[in-house]
Formats: structure tokens, C-alpha cells, sequence
């Protein structure tokens, strides 16, 4: 008999294309029967264990029932040819016709099934068995017990391979996620996120590069504000399913965009059958996790004597009745926060829906700052005749925040005073009460007086708190239309076109009497961001079945896309009415436009052949034409046409070996793959734009970035081979991948020389790769007849990212929104990872012929070590390897789940302790005032000029300048090792009996109560709060900002309480 | 069935390919334009190219003892301490905010026509590799502005850019001097906004004039050369500025956005000066001290009368104290701000008529022309104190300036501190009241070098106290001092072959060894 395996549509359910084979049946069902009674046992299908608890319901009614103890189960009142539905929590669900008075079902584990379905993108799936590319899938039950609002977070642990990194402790603060380490100097490192088959944004709020905006302009910079990352705007309860594409392998048919791996999320469809009700309820609570510590013993002050002229803490020791305020204990507060999701679903055999809505309210553990989303989402589908469906998807989402200013504020250079709140608490003199702080008339309580000016007194961070708000808000709309038609069995023609869509309004609010700089008298200032991405893909699937020598199916596809945003930015300085805060009250005012269009089109081809059901054979192609790249040889600014693709192979080995029923060893497969996958770049950069000329009689100028009329796409190459083996009837699984990548022709636009007439230049050039390995282990070691198991997913990621070369005569790309503290920028130096770390060091001596080479020089006169202003290479902020635990034991409805995450290596800036060390309140000042006598040398001149060292002998004190104008100006001695251990979360849950619910014929289905804790232990030497951090948030460029911790809201770790009820 | 589908796909495809092209043909910004009207283009070279010598003045007045650090022994410019940060303006406003828009603006200008926008073109660009050279010594021309084609210019020679200067001034003067009639487009225009012109507002024959002084400085720098020909440089004085009102010079303005920083580079607002105080150099010439009972009537102008005057390396009490303020500022700022250079709403100059009559009358000198050179030194200082002399109450800090009456001017051109008759004049009262009529000005550091700092001639200038000691250990008396600029910290870093090769020509090794290395103009 031929067997069909259809490349389903994207709109039929899962279960209705899960093969039979793996359906077990009890043969010999009787003759059919009216409607009676029907019985029989439900087991787990790899080792035939009894399943309690799993729900039976008569398809289309609410006639139903549950498993008992011993898998068993009897349900009256079925139809004769009925359907029956058998559904249970972590299992793929059955449908099964009930010809007979007994019917005996098995159920597998929905995660790691072999034949279970993983959607690619564009609405292609492909069983598990076929792949032949590194795609690990999160379903929906793991989104959901992470408890993370945010579903970039929500994958954290649950991938190998994946990197992903908070940005911090704000309410709504978003996170970044590289996948396999970062292949791209200088452009975005993210991945491509695919919804439905369309292109998602998942941008980062980050300040306008134009001239005369961002930092010069609104002032509302990345690194001064904990912006959101677009894809948290999601419901995290919509979502069935994110497969995880590492590789460009398993990229090539997404695009250039998919350089770098592609995350594909699969929103939630109808179910046939009963109409189905579930609500979520949570609440949560969340506390600072670990704060910078201050010393206690020294008020405000300089040099030993207390100064009102100043705000460091170098004064006199603290009297034994003298106040010590914790001002930096007291800021922070219990945040708290209430979700609540419905969402409803049901539908016949042609016609299915799904409704959801959801909403967050969330207040931070800063003062004033909030976070809310709200999400409301229909879904439907409908067969039109046997040969033509359509599906389609619409939600609408509204979020937004407040937010303190953070990092180094407004428009202030790095480590200067007036900047965000963090650095505010970190100098404010501890013998004042920072709480305090208005005047009787209303005003800012000031530790220093106004200067003409100028002002060196920081904001308040209550005081700015409430009177220099950051706020955003954005309404969205993400919806998607698919049409499916299959003329004859072996063709689907389908086309699917949707559009992500959104309107984001960025507003900042500096208050009269602000200290941040140019903006004493008060202003506004506003950045509306329209962004549409729309795709456009038409795709014909040819599948066909040989029987067993050959199945196979052929794609042939064409997707266009468009990214459009359309961007104002408005200032408005010096408010008329102090009070009143509004554009149109303001003096001065100016706008600025930023709009950009880029345009693509894609051709693409994806053989995937099986041979004898053991060689799996996969062919990808593409022909991308992008408008933002020239074609030089014809003349024309746009258009260019590249083409890469993929070849990958994949063996079942235990076939031809006949392992397959092997108690041991039962499957097993390897595979290889090489791929290539171009990249485009942004738009606007053939020809070199004017801009504003903001000095001296206004006009044009020529911009910061020079254009480059040559510029051709990046291109990366990767070599992938892995093996997956499944154990014990596939109670256990490994997975196993190594990667080389190399990607050459980068697009970057380094600093250069300015005599070149710019600043910035676009050009091809540099070699980064990545090497790495990827190990996955999972399985349930126990699963007892009593209804105790333990499931287990270990995930280990090891990547060595390196710069093989840069353009010459470059020595490195520096990531300038990265550039934090004075003294301290993410850059990428050759022979190194992009995510490295630059600082100033001590002065060192440099000669290997010198038996002090290395050691610092020692200022004669001083007896301070001396400081190298150059920046040199002083680490890798990404860790060296991790490590994700993730142990679930449940006994009946009873169910315990832990993420434990290690971190291996990976270094991190403590910004906030070389703030503070300037400014007198680290611990490391505690040493003040002692004599030290320091490692290091002296170097003489002897008389013919050469130069000689002696250790250093000097007695020194550490004086106060020695923390101010040493220890200020070097990087080095703040960088630390970030490698930590932490139980990410463990959730507790308990499903209520079904029989205390009114048993099968309650409406109520089924009531599940759950407790959360996250980040409840951190195991860290780092010295400062939580090592996850990326103070310069989720959307920077390049080697990211994470392991910078400067000034930024610190992590958290909380409480979630949460009810589940299903009707 | 099938063959409608076919049509269809074959209409779909072809319709497809036509649109194609169209479709990805979005790559035009539409934000800003790529080409301009030179008209919008000259004015941001002129004023940035301006501003570019203000980055200067950061740094060059410490050098000239105009100021120095309030704080003693702060390790700055005035004891000879020198970053690569502080010349990165210097350069980077010399060739991307100004200089990469001339060549576009040329351009512009030749294929539509208009004579004068080209001549403004070659003459901003002279100044600018004028002031670059003159600070930094070697700096890319032939090779700059080439954007990606070559992201790692060298350098040309100072002597190159000497005789580029010249040839650039030559070719605009040709350019200027033709009739209004050869310009499609007016110089100058403030309909429908300013735009043109904005240093002389549409008068060629003051560029022509500028262009002329800008010659007679760079030739005059060449003093130490065996070819230095002073008649050359009279020549040169004769075609230059006629009165004050020719003078090159920025006015600063209120900061209306979209424009920014558009306040005094000396000024409170943008407070660059806040921990300098005046250098007793400059006190002593104005006070009364150098010429004992002589008090310059700039005194009170230029810098407070309450003003004491500090040595470098030595420093001054806190602003709090109230010494060394500016009267009766609230809270108290440095009397840095009290000066009239330090107006927030002042100018800036960069090239002036005092300053050419002081070339002159050192020209005159060198050529025993005494009674000319008696006259021109005269006439500059009068100038300058008609210049600074109009009075006036500004803020902030709130300071009112007395006037200078010409009795005041005439009273002090018969004082000791001028010769009184034409063989009395001396090279020193010639560049002492150069140096006082150039109060800030960073080229007054080109004629102290090539006058090596000599004490017979800058009579108060003192050595730093605890100067820095690569500098404080020269064997001869000029090597002890800055000769010149450090590269810019951009070039360090993206053009390191290039500031690799200053170092070799120099013969240095160290930064600090570098800057006291001569440059070619201060060399026999």
C-alpha cells in the first residue's frame, strides 16, 4: 500500500497529520454498536505504562471523562462511529474513531517524539525524524510554566545553542538572544523572528543615529533607558510552539535575515471538537536581587573634611550618633504585578477558532515606574471544499511603560554626575536622607547650588523619578491571511501574506529644574516610531511517496517583503508654564523626520528526499534581491541579486544496523550540512545623504556616515554535523552538534580617519568565525506504575567566537552604544571574540627583554601606578560555556519543575563600582588613608637615554586623588569574572483531582494551582548585583552590551502565584 | 484546471519580472538630499571651519599664557601636558565637519556657475589647511576626501601644504575678483533664509582681501628661513584687510534649534573655562606692572581689574573664596568669564586687520623700514582698542565693560609701554602688542615659536612650575617648549601608518618627546 506523507497545510491541526504507526490499536474491535458504553486503558506509548488522569471526551460534546489510577477509563453515552478525544497535559493528544465497546489508546510525551511535527516557517512542517539541521522546538507547556512574560526569556534554558541576556530589572525590560555566537561586526546579532510565516520585529528601542537626533537630539538613548524588546509584546499564552533554527542550514530558506538563525513561532489554532474555555490568573511579586554595596564609614566630604561644596564621600568618619542613611536600600520597593489570559477555542471539522486575551499591570521596583500589556487575538480557519482552506490570524497588542532614567542620563558624557537614578543613590552622601527631597515651596531639595551654567548636582532619583518620567507606549497589530489550495493530492499551492504593524511613542520629560545638562528650563521630547514589516510568500509543495525506497517533497517558493518605518523625532525646550507639561508649551521646538523603505524580493527551492527511510537528502537555494545593495557594474543604487543555499544529509543508521527495537540503543542519526547565506544592509548607503548643518548659519552638511557606492552582501558559511541518538524505546535522547561558521565580507561601518570627510564609512571587510558544540540531553529516567516520573532536559553550549582579521589598518570596531563608563567600551580586537571588552589599563613595561616586562610603572614622584589612556583588550563578556538544568518530577496531578543555569566564564564591567570608587562610596575606599607600598616598577633614563626599571620601594598614601585621578582613568581593575550558578526558577504545581470538580460532566474541566519562585538563588563571586545584565539594553549592535553594569535597574527575583482553570 | 493555472502563473510571473525592478527601486533617501545648492552648503564650511580653530583655543591659550589652570600642578596644557584627545577636534572639524563639503559644494558651484561660491570654496580650504598645519604640522590634502576609497590618507608635507595654501588663495582670489555678472546664483542671500555668504554677506572684494592677509600670515610664520622676504609679505599687507570691518570673524548667537553650541566657545554657557583663571603674563602687561604707572585702558576688558594673575603650575584658591572671581557673579565663577572674549553673545576672530598691521610692522622691522613699521604698529593697537573698547553691560555672568575713548588710546600710544619715535620701535613692542591684540588667538602661538620663546621678547612669560619634565629637561633653550600638537586620538587609532610616520620624521618616540619637535615653518 502506498502511504502519502503530505507537507500538511498550515492550517490542519497537528494531531490529523500524526502517522498512524505509532497509534496503538487493539485489534479485533468488535461489530459497531449504537450509542453505549465504551472502555478501556490508556498508556504511556514507549513503555506501556498506565497514564492517570488523562481526559476523554466524546469529539464535539462535553460528554467526557478521566483515567484513574490504573490508566483506566469507562465513558457511557458514546455515539457508534463517535470520535474520541484523549487528551493529557505534556502528551500529544489522540483522536480515535470508537468502533467498538473497548479502545485501548497509547500516548507519547509531546516533546520529543520523533514523529512529532516541527514547523520550519512560512507554514512548512516536517517530522522530527527528517531533519537533518540543528532546530530544537519549545512548546507551548514550557513557555508557559517559565512564568516570563517576555517569551525571548521563556526560552532561556530551553535551547543549546542560545544565548540570551536580560538587560535588567525594569518593569518591561527587554532581553537579547544570539544564537551560536554573534557572526556580525557591527549589525544586529539577533535572530530573524517568524510568526505564522511572517516577518516579526523585534527591535529595541535605540536612540536615532540622524544628525542633530538621538543623543543630540531627544536625548532618550538605549544606555539611558531599559527599553523593550518588540517580541515581548507577544501573549505568551498564544503561542504553540518556537523552533529554534541555529544554523544557516537551517536558515537558508528564511533569507538573508536569517544569518543568524531564526526563531519560529506558531501561534495557537482551534481545536476541532468541544468548545474550550481556560483562563490563567497570576500574581506576582518581585524584589531588587542583589544591590552594589556602599561602605559606612566615611560622610560627605574631601579629603577627610566635610565639604558642602561637593558630593563625594571622601569626608570624615561618621560620628558614633550620626544617622547613616541606606538610601540606596530605602529607593527600591516590592514591584508587583496581575496577569490574566483567557482564551477560548473550539470549532467543527471545517471550521475552527481560537480567541485569546490577556492582560499585565505591573509596577517596578523603582518608584514610579510601570508596565502594562494587553493582548487581544482571533484566530481561524476554515476548509472551504476538500481542496481549498483558509486560515487567518489577527491580534491586536498594547503595551507601555515608565521608566527611571538610568546609565549616565541625558545627553551627559559617561561618568559624570547628573546622570540616571542608579548613579545618583550610588554617590549620594550617606549622612543625608536621599528621601528628602523637596522644598517647603515645592522644589528640588539641592545638594549643591546652581552654578552659572552649569550644574554638578545630580537629579534626585525620586525627585526625577517623578518629574522626568520616560514613557512608551505601543499599539500593534500582527495579523496574517493564508490561502491553501491542493488541485491534486501531490501539489498545495498556498500563499500567505501578513503584516506586523506598529505605532511606538517614545516621550521623555526633563523638568524645570533639572539638572541634566541643556535641559535646566524643562522639555519634552518625542520619538513616534511607525514601523510595517509585511510578507508576502507564495509557495507550490510537491510531495510525493515511492513507497520505501523514496519519499519525498519539492518547495518552490516566493516571498517579498517590506520593512517600512516611518520615524519623527520632536524636542521641545523651556516650558512656558512649568507645570504643564506639553510640547505646546514649550519655547524652542524642532522635529526631525527619519523614514526608511527597504524592499526585497526572494526566490526559493528546498528539495528534502528520504531514501529507503533511512538517507535523508535536503537541498536548499535562494535568490535574494535586495534594494538596499548596488549593482556598481550597471550603474544602479539598488537591486542586487545574490544566491546562496544549502546541501545536508542525514543517515538513520539503526535502520540498516536493526536496532529498532533494540531496548537500548533505538534510533539513531547522523548528519551534516553546509550551508551559505548571504546578508543584505540597511537602507540609504550607496549615496552619501546631507544633513542638517546644527552650528552656525544652519544649511547642509555632509553626514556622519560615509556611503559607499560598492558594497556587496556579507556572507557566512557554515559547517554543521551532529548525531541525535534515542535510548530505552526513546525514554532518553541525545543530541549532539558541532558547527564551524566563518563569516567574511562584513558590513560594517567603523570609525575611520575623518580626513576621508566622514566620520563613519560603510565598507566589506573583515573575517569572523564561530566554532562551537551544542549538547542535548533529555529523557524521563523514571516513570514509575504509580504515576511518578521525572523528566530531564540538560542543555550544554560551548562557543568560541573569534575575529579572524579586520579591514587595515583597523586594530578594532567599537561598539559605540556600548561605551558606558569613561574608560570601558564593548569592541572587537582580531584574535579575539566581537563581544569583547576594552578598557585603559595601568601603564606596563613593554619589552621582553626586561625581567619586568608586564609589570606596572610606578610614578616615581607619586608612588601611584601610572595608566595607559589606550584602550587595550581586557575580555570576553560572553561566557565561555552553559549550562541548563531543567528536572520536572510529577506524580499525578501533582508536578515540581527546576531550571538550574551555570555559567562558565564570561567577564563583567562593574561599572557602578568605578563610579563609586570615584566618588568615595565604594568599599574599596575603605582603604583610604592607609600606605601602600605597590607592586610594580620605576622606570629611569640613564644618561645615554635608555630606559631602566627598579621595583618600586615607595610608601604611598591612598589618598583621595588616588581614587579620583587613578583609579578614574583606568578600566581594568572594575572587570570581573561573571560566571555564576542560579536556580532560575522552581515551580510547584498542582492540578486538582477531577472528581473534586464535579467529575467528567462538570463543566469544570480542570483546575490547576501553581507557585513560581525565580532567580531564587544566585551563586556568584561578582561582586556587583546580578551578573545578567546589559545596561545599554537588548538592541545593540554587534558584540550586544551585555556584561556591562553600569547604573542600570538590577535584576530581580519574585514570587508568581498563579490558577489555571479549564471549562 | 491545469492549464488555467498555468496561464495564471505564467501572467502572475511575468507581470512579476516587469514590477520587479520597480519594486526594489527604493533606495533613494528620502529624508535628506544627496546634492545641494552650494548656498546651503558654504555656510556650515565657513562656520565650521571657523569653529574648528575655536577647538583650538581650548588648548592653545594655556600654551600662550593667556590662562592656566586654577588648580595647582593640575598636569595640563599649561605644564606642558599633552593628550592625543585634545587635538582630535583640531583635525576632525578641519576635514569632516567643514572641509568634506567643499569639494561637493565646487563642484556644485562650477557646474552651475557661480564664480564666487567656488573662490569661498578654495580660500575656506586654504584657512582650514592653514590652521591644521600651522597646529599639527604634516595633514592629508591630496589624499582626503575620499571617503571608502581610502580610509587611510597619508599625509602631505607642511612645505606641500604651504604652497597648496598659497595656490588655494591664488585660485580663489581669480575666482572673486570676476564680475558679479559670472554667478548664476548671489553670494549672498536672506530669502527665503540666510544662506550664501555668511562671513562678509555677499562682498567678494573682502574675500579677495582676506585671502591676501591669509598669505602675508603664512609667509610672515616663515621668518626663520634663509628666503623670508619681507618685501614679499608687504606686498601681500598692501592687498590685504583696509579697516576693522574686514575682519574674519564668527558672531556667536542664541542657541535656536536646531542649531546648537552656537554660544561662545569662552563663554559661561558652554564652560570650557570654568578651573582657568588668567595667566599672570597677560596681567602684567595690563595692570600696570610691566610698564610700571602704565595701565593698558584694555584693562577692565579684557580681564577684571580685581584679577591677580597666576603663573602656570602654581593655581589659585577656589572660586568660593572669591579670589580671582568675576565681580560680583552669584555664585561666584572664575574671572575667566568676566573677560570680554568670554561674551557668551561676543566673536570670535580669526583673522583681523590689528593682526595684519602687526605683520606689517614686524615686516617693516625685519626690512629697517622703521618709520613704517612705527606707523603700523600704532595703527594696530589703536584698532584693536576701538574694537574692544565699545562698552557695554552683557550676561551672564553680569559684567559691564567700560568704553575706551580715543583720549584713553591716544593717552596710551604716548605711554612708556609704545616707542615714541620710529627708531626707538623694537621687535618686542611689536609682538607684545600683537600678543595683547590677539588676546586668545591660537596663532599667537606660531609667532612664539618661531620666535623660540624668547624672554627678551615676551618679557612675562614664565616657565611652568613643575612642568613636565620631558619638556623641563631640554638641553637648549627652545626645546623646552610645545612645538606643536599631538596627532589627533582618531588618527592613533584609525590611521596608525600615518602618525606612525610623523613620529619617524620627527625623530620621536614618546608623545611628550614629539611635541617639542619644531615644525617645518619654525625651521631655518
Amino acid at each position: 500500500m502506498k502511504k502519502f506523507y503530505w507537507l500538511p497545510f498550515a492550517l490542519l491541526p497537528s494531531a490529523l497529520v500524526a502517522p498512524p504507526g505509532y497509534a496503538q490499536t487493539t485489534p479485533g474491535a468488535a461489530a459497531p454498536a449504537p450509542a453505549g458504553t465504551v472502555t478501556g486503558v490508556v498508556r504511556q506509548s514507549t513503555d506501556r505504562t498506565p497514564l492517570p488522569g488523562v481526559n476523554v471526551i466524546v469529539k464535539g460534546t462535553s460528554n467526557g471523562t478521566a483515567t484513574d489510577a490504573n490508566g483506566r477509563y469507562t465513558l457511557a453515552g458514546v455515539p457508534a462511529g463517535a470520535t474520541l478525544v484523549f487528551s493529557f497535559v505534556g502528551y500529544t493528544a489522540q483522536e480515535r474513531r470508537a468502533d467498538g465497546s473497548t479502545l485501548d489508546v497509547a500516548l507519547a510525551a509531546d516533546t520529543r517524539d520523533l514523529d512529532e511535527v516541527v514547523v520550519l516557517g512560512y507554514g512548512i512542517k516536517q517530522e522530527r525524524r527528517d531533519l537533518v539541521t540543528a532546530v530544537q522546538e519549545v512548546t507551548s507547556k514550557d513557555i508557559i510554566d517559565s512564568r516570563q512574560p517576555n517569551i525571548v526569556n521563556a526560552l532561556q534554558g530551553k535551547v543549546a545553542g542560545v544565548n540570551i541576556t536580560s538587560s535588567g530589572g525594569g518593569a518591561g525590560e527587554g532581553a537579547s538572544i544570539v544564537i551560536r555566537g554573534g557572526t556580525s561586526l557591527d549589525g544586529d546579532n539577533q535572530p530573524l523572528f517568524i510568526i505564522d510565516g511572517m516577518i516579526m520585529d523585534n527591535s529595541s528601542f535605540q536612540e536615532s543615529t540622524a544628525p542633530g537626533g538621538g543623543s543630540a537630539f531627544n536625548g532618550l538613548l538605549g544606555r539611558s533607558v531599559g527599553a523593550a524588546n518588540r517580541a515581548g509584546d507577544l501573549n505568551p499564552e498564544d503561542i504553540a510552539s518556537m523552533t529554534v533554527l541555529k544554523g544557516p542550514a537551517a536558515a537558508a530558506l528564511y533569507g538573508l535575515r536569517a544569518a543568524n538563525g531564526a526563531v519560529v513561532i506558531t501561534t495557537k489554532k482551534g481545536q476541532a471538537g468541544r468548545t474550550q474555555l481556560n483562563f490563567r490568573s497570576q500574581f506576582s511579586i518581585d524584589e531588587v536581587n542583589r544591590l552594589p554595596k556602599m561602605q559606612d564609614q566615611y560622610a560627605r566630604g574631601s579629603n577627610g573634611i566635610a565639604d558642602a561644596t561637593t558630593r563625594v564621600s571622601f569626608g570624615p568618619r561618621f560620628q558614633a550618633d550620626q544617622p547613616i542613611y541606606d538610601n540606596l536600600g530605602n529607593f527600591f520597593r516590592k514591584g508587583y504585578s496581575y496577569q490574566n489570559f483567557v482564551n477560548m477555542s473550539g470549532g467543527s471539522d471545517k471550521v475552527s477558532f481560537f480567541a485569546s486575551a490577556s492582560n499585565l499591570q505591573q509596577s517596578g521596583i523603582t518608584p514610579q515606574s510601570k508596565y502594562d500589556k494587553t493582548t487581544v487575538r482571533l484566530s481561524g480557519s476554515a476548509q472551504i471544499s476538500p481542496k481549498l482552506s483558509v486560515t487567518g490570524s489577527a491580534q491586536y497588542l498594547n503595551s507601555g511603560a515608565t521608566r527611571p532614567l538610568q546609565g549616565p542620563g541625558l545627553l551627559t558624557s559617561a561618568g559624570t554626575s547628573s546622570g540616571g537614578f542608579m548613579l545618583s543613590l550610588l554617590n549620594w552622601p550617606r549622612n543625608d536622607d536621599a528621601r528628602n527631597y523637596l522644598n517647603p515651596d515645592g522644589s528640588r531639595r539641592r545638594l549643591l547650588p546652581l552654578g552659572s551654567g552649569t550644574d554638578a548636582d545630580a537629579d534626585n532619583p525620586y525627585w526625577a523619578a517623578e518629574r522626568n518620567p520616560q514613557t512608551d507606549r505601543t499599539n500593534r497589530f500582527v495579523g496574517n491571511v493564508q490561502l491553501s489550495f491542493a488541485p491534486v493530492k501531490w501539489l498545495t499551492l498556498s500563499h500567505n501574506i501578513g503584516t506586523d504593524w506598529y505605532t511606538s511613542r517614545s516621550t521623555s520629560v526633563r523638568a524645570v529644574g533639572t539638572s541634566q545638562v541643556s535641559n535646566q528650563n524643562g522639555g519634552i521630547a518625542e520619538t513616534v516610531d511607525q514601523t510595517r514589516l509585511t510578507t508576502a510568500t507564495t509557495l507550490a509543495t510537491f510531495s510525493h511517496d515511492f513507497g520505501e525506497k523514496l519519499r519525498g517533497s519539492l518547495i518552490l517558493g516566493n516571498t517579498i517583503e517590506e520593512n517600512r518605518t516611518e520615524a519623527v523625532d520632536y524636542l521641545g525646550l523651556i516650558f512656558q508654564n512649568p507645570n504643564f507639561i506639553g510640547l505646546n508649551n514649550t519655547v524652542t521646538r524642532s522635529a526631525l523626520q527619519r523614514d526608511a523603505k527597504r524592499h526585497l524580493i526572494g526566490n526559493f527551492a528546498r528539495l528534502s528526499a528520504t531514501i529507503f527511510d533511512q538517507l535523508i537528502v535536503e537541498l536548499q537555494a535562494r535568490y535574494d534581491q535586495s534594494s538596499t545593495l548596488p549593482r556598481p557594474d550597471e550603474g544602479k543604487i539598488f537591486g542586487k541579486g545574490f544566491l546562496y543555499g544549502s546541501a545536508a544529509a542525514g543517515y538513520e543508521f539503526t535502520k540498516v544496523l536493526g536496532l529498532d527495537q533494540n531496548p537500548i540503543l533505538n534510533y539513531g542519526k547522523l548528519r551534516a550540512s553546509v550551508a551559505e547565506v548571504g546578508r543584505d544592509t540597511g537602507p540609504y548607503r550607496v549615496l552619501s545623504p546631507l544633513t542638517s548643518n546644527t552650528y552656525i548659519g544652519g544649511g547642509v552638511r555632509n553626514d556622519f556616515y560615509g556611503s559607499n557606492p560598492n558594497l556587496k552582501p556579507e556572507r557566512t558559511r557554515t559547517y554543521e554535523a551532529g548525531i541525535n541518538l534515542q535510548f530505552f524505546k526513546n525514554r532518553l535522547s541525545l543530541d549532539f552538534n558541532y558547527y564551524r561558521s566563518r563569516t567574511i565580507d562584513q558590513l560594517i561601518a567603523p570609525r575611520v580617519s575623518q580626513a576621508t570627510g566622514f566620520i563613519l564609512q560603510y565598507i566589506n571587510g573583515g573575517v569572523v568565525t564561530n566554532e562551537g558544540q551544542e549538547i542535548s540531553l533529555s529523557g524521563t529516567p523514571v516513570r514509575t506504575a504509580g504515576g511518578f516520573s521525572w523528566d530531564v532536559l540538560l542543555n550544554f553550549y560551548h562557543n568560541t567566537n573569534n575575529v579572524e582579521s579586520l579591514p587595515a589598518p583597523l586594530t578594532v570596531v567599537y561598539q559605540s552604544d556600548a561605551f558606558i563608563t569613561n574608560v570601558h567600551e564593548g569592541g572587537a580586537f582580531p584574535g579575539h571574540a566581537i563581544s569583547g571588552i576594552a578598557a585603559s589599563d595601568f601603564a606596563r613595561v613593554n619589552d621582553p627583554n626586561s625581567p619586568y616586562n608586564g609589570q606596572v610603572i610606578i610614578n616615581a614622584t607619586t608612588g601611584f601606578p601610572t595608566v595607559n589612556p589606550t584602550f587595550v583588550y581586557a575580555g570576553n563578556r560572553a561566557p565561555r560555556f552553559t549550562t541548563q538544568l531543567t528536572n520536572t518530577f510529577t506524580y499525578k496531578g501533582l508536578s515540581l519543575s527546576t531550571l538550574f543555569d551555570f555559567r562558565v566564564g564570561g567577564v563583567v564591567v562593574n561599572g557602578n563600582d568605578y563610579y563609586q570608587t570615584t566618588v568615595g562610596t565604594s568599599n574599596r575606599t575603605l582603604d583610604r588613608y592607609k600606605t601602600v607600598v605597590f607592586d610594580g616598577v620605576v622606570a629611569t633614563r640613564d644618561a645615554s637615554g635608555n630606559t631602566t626599571y627598579a621595583p618600586n620601594t615607595r610608601p604611598t598614601e591612598l589618598t583621595q586623588s588616588y581614587y579620583t585621578t587613578v583609579l578614574n582613568t583606568v578600566g581594568t581593575p572594575f572587570i570581573e569574572d561573571g560566571s555564576w550558578a542560579r536556580l532560575r526558577y522552581l515551580t510547584l504545581s498542582y492540578a486538582l483531582p477531577a472528581r473534586w470538580l464535579g467529575g467528567s460532566s462538570s463543566f469544570l474541566k480542570g483546575i490547576e494551582l501553581n507557585v513560581t519562585g525565580r532567580n531564587l538563588v544566585l551563586l556568584t563571586k561578582y561582586s556587583g548585583a546580578d551578573p545578567e545584565t546589559a545596561s545599554a539594553g537588548a538592541g545593540v549592535r554587534g558584540g550586544g552590551s551585555g556584561g556591562i553594569d553600569y547604573g542600570n535597574v538590577p535584576a530581580t527575583r519574585g514570587v508568581d502565584m498563579g490558577l489555571r482553570v479549564n471549562f | 484546471m491545469k492549464k488555467y493555472l498555468l496561464l495564471l502563473g505564467l501572467f502572475g510571473g511575468s507581470a512579476a519580472l516587469t514590477s520587479c525592478e520597480k519594486y526594489l527601486d527604493v533606495n533613494n533617501n528620502p529624508n535628506n538630499p544627496v546634492v545641494s545648492t552650494p548656498n546651503f552648503l558654504l555656510p556650515g564650511i565657513i562656520s565650521n571651519g571657523i569653529q574648528t580653530q575655536m577647538f583650538t583655543a581650548l588648548r592653545t591659550p594655556y600654551i600662550t599664557q593667556y590662562v592656566v589652570s586654577r588648580t595647582a600642578n593640575s598636569g595640563g596644557n599649561d605644564q606642558y601636558y599633552f593628550t592625543n584627545a585634545q587635538s582630535t577636534n583640531t583635525f576632525n572639524y578641519s576635514y569632516f565637519q567643514s572641509g568634506g563639503n567643499i569639494g561637493p559644494m565646487i563642484a556644485a558651484a562650477q557646474a552651475e556657475g557661480s564664480a564666487y561660491y567656488v573662490g569661498a570654496g578654495k580660500i575656506m580650504q586654504a584657512l582650514i589647511l592653514a590652521h591644521a598645519t600651522d597646529m599639527l604640522g604634516d595633514v592629508p590634502y591630496t589624499e582626503a576626501y575620499l571617503g571608502g576609497s581610502n580610509y587611510t590618507p597619508k599625509y602631505d608635507s607642511q612645505q606641500q601644504i604651504y604652497a597648496t595654501i598659497n595656490q588655494l588663495c591664488d585660485e580663489g582670489i581669480v575666482e572673486m575678483q570676476k564680475p558679479a555678472s559670472a554667478n548664476f546664483r548671489p553670494f549672498y542671500s536672506t530669502s527665503p533664509s540666510e544662506s550664501g555668504d555668511i562671513l562678509y554677506k555677499g562682498d567678494a572684494s573682502k574675500w579677495v582681501r582676506l585671502a591676501y592677509t591669509l598669505k602675508a600670515r603664512q609667509a610672515q610664520h616663515l621668518t626663520k628661513k634663509q628666503n623670508y622676504d619681507p618685501a614679499a609679505v608687504l606686498a601681500l599687507c598692501d592687498k590685504g584687510f583696509t579697516s576693522s570691518s574686514d575682519d574674519a570673524q564668527i558672531n556667536f548667537q542664541t542657541a535656536v534649534l536646531p542649531l546648537a553650541n552656537t554660544t561662545n566657545i569662552f563663554g559661561v554657557t558652554r564652560s570650557n573655562f570654568g578651573g582657568a583663571t588668567f595667566a599672570a603674563n597677560v596681567v602684567k602687561y595690563l595692570n600696570g606692572t610691566t610698564y610700571p604707572g602704565v595701565i593698558d585702558p584694555r584693562w577692565g576688558v579684557l580681564v577684571p581689574t580685581t584679577s591677580t594673575g597666576i603663573d602656570p603650575g602654581l593655581g589659585t584658591a577656589a572660586t568660593t573664596t572669591g579670589i580671582n572671581v568675576t565681580p560680583g557673579s552669584s555664585p561666584a565663577v572664575t574671572d575667566f568669564y568676566g573677560g570680554w572674549y568670554a561674551r557668551d553673545l561676543g566673536y570670535f576672530e580669526v583673522l583681523t586687520y590689528h593682526e595684519l598691521k602687526f605683520i606689517q610692522a614686524e615686516a617693516y622691522f625685519r626690512a629697517g623700514n622703521l618709520q613704517q613699521a612705527y606707523t603700523a604698529l600704532r595703527e594696530g593697537v589703536r584698532a584693536n582698542m576701538a574694537k574692544v573698547g565699545g562698552g557695554g553691560t552683557y550676561s551672564p555672568p553680569t559684567v559691564a565693560f567700560p568704553t575706551i575713548s580715543t583720549a584713553q588710546i591716544n593717552a596710551y600710544l604716548a605711554s612708556a609701554a609704545m616707542p615714541q619715535t620710529a627708531g626707538a620701535i623694537t621687535l618686542r613692542q611689536i609682538m607684545e602688542q600683537k600678543y595683547l591684540a590677539m588676546f586668545l588667538n591660537p596663532d599667537v602661538w606660531s609667532d612664539m615659536r618661531r620666535l623660540d620663546f624668547r624672554s627678551d621678547v615676551y618679557v612675562n612669560f614664565a616657565y611652568p612650575s613643575r612642568a613636565n619634565p620631558v619638556l623641563a629637561a631640554g638641553t637648549t633653550a627652545s626645546a623646552r617648549f610645545p612645538r606643536r600638537l599631538l596627532p589627533g586620538a582618531t588618527e592613533v587609532t584609525y590611521n596608525p601608518n600615518a602618525v606612525a610616520k610623523l613620529f619617524s620624521d620627527a625623530g620621536a618616540t614618546t608623545n611628550d618627546d614629539y611635541v617639542t619637535k619644531p615644525l617645518w615653518f619654525d625651521m631655518p
